[in-house]
């Protein structure tokens, strides 16, 4: 293998941990007796790539979110609810707690809530608004909405 | 290899769905990987903050056509990349205003050493800079957020040997920038 072999070889799969065992193993045997191959080996690392590796991810303003959660329709809230903590399993659109889907009253059911569309859209956590004459909740009781369960309710 | 927050596929699945908390933790364990590709190609803060609002809201838009057989991540970067560079094409602006932006939004995140900060930013700039975008897209995937031959070139759609090439290509140009600078 040429000189220009081993030169592409250090400036791409040597420097990127890419390199094979059986390569790697020639290439050392080659700088040995190549001071030229040698010396670009030595220096590629420092020249290359160090300086790119002292940087730090940038994390975005807070402002974007708010931008595309206001494009999307979204309260903007909702990013900066506790991440860590796990999210609730998913439940039936018409009894869920935390969709954002529109609610509006022809019940297309399928877009996104939009700011200043006379359309409400539900929190994560508050649950829908209490029905009139006294039901609370519109949600079907836990065995029927998780069947599995019912082997475990005492009849 | 640079790790941060990877998301599971219910989560990406439940967010595909219309679940707005979902898709905030999307954005959430993404939008610095994002933000930080486009601020590397763009080099100019004000439009890496466009470029992060158009690839989030790209994936809002796009998310039905999401299919699973690349990685999010992979879709990610993809997105954002092509997003920085067409920005990059619309409009170059002047380097003392890149400058003012990147020094401020450094001392902004409140690094440990900010004048090291704003010097190893400098000087990585710099050298971004003497690449063509192909060039700099590679060695940013590759040597900033740690993407292997296999990863880049899913996320750029080329074969392997286009991104070895490229590398190779944009460090010789490096390469031969220092020599020059050491004489």
């Amino acid at each position: 293998m040429s000189c220009e072999r081993w030169r592409d070889l250090i400036l791409t799969d040597y420097l990127d941990g890419e390199i094979t065992p059986a390569d790697r193993d020639a290439l050392t045997a080659h700088v040995a007796d190549c001071p030229a191959c040698r010396h670009l080996l030595e220096r590629a690392a420092t020249t290359l790539v160090e300086p790119f590796q002292r940087l730090e991810r940038v994390s975005p303003p807070p402002a974007v979110w708010e931008q595309i959660a206001a494009e999307m329709g979204i309260d903007p809230e909702v990013g900066k609810a506790d991440l860590s903590r796990p999210l609730p399993p998913p439940c039936p659109r018409r009894f869920g707690t935390f969709w954002m889907r529109d609610v509006d009253a022809r019940g297309d059911g399928g877009r996104w809530a939009r700011p200043g569309r006379g359309r409400g859209f539900l929190v994560p956590g508050l649950g829908s608004a209490p029905r009139p004459g006294g039901a609370a909740t519109h949600r079907h009781p836990a065995h029927r909405r998780h069947p599995e369960w019912r082997a475990a309710i005492p009849s | 290899m640079r790790t941060h927050g990877e998301i599971d596929q219910p989560v990406i699945e439940r967010a595909k769905a219309g679940d707005a908390r979902a898709f905030a933790a999307i954005y959430h364990a993404y939008a610095a990987l994002v933000f930080s590709v486009a601020l590397r190609i763009s080099r100019v803060w004000q439009d890496a903050e466009e470029i992060t609002q158009e690839v989030f809201i790209t994936l809002f838009r796009k998310f039905a056509q999401f299919n699973f057989l690349s990685s999010l991540k992979t879709w990610l970067y993809r997105i954002a990349v092509n997003t920085a560079l067409n920005a990059r094409r619309d409009h170059l602006r002047e380097e003392a205003r890149r400058l003012v932006y990147q020094k401020t939004a450094i001392l902004r995140q409140g690094a440990p050493d900010p004048a090291a900060q704003v010097q190893a930013d400098a000087e990585a700039n710099a050298l971004l800079d003497l690449l063509p975008p192909e060039q700099r897209v590679c060695i940013v995937l590759r040597t900033i957020e740690g993407l292997s031959y296999q990863e880049i070139a899913e996320v750029l759609q080329v074969n392997l040997n286009t991104v070895r090439s490229r590398l190779k290509r944009g460090r010789e140009t490096l390469l031969a920038w220092k020599q020059g600078e050491g004489k």
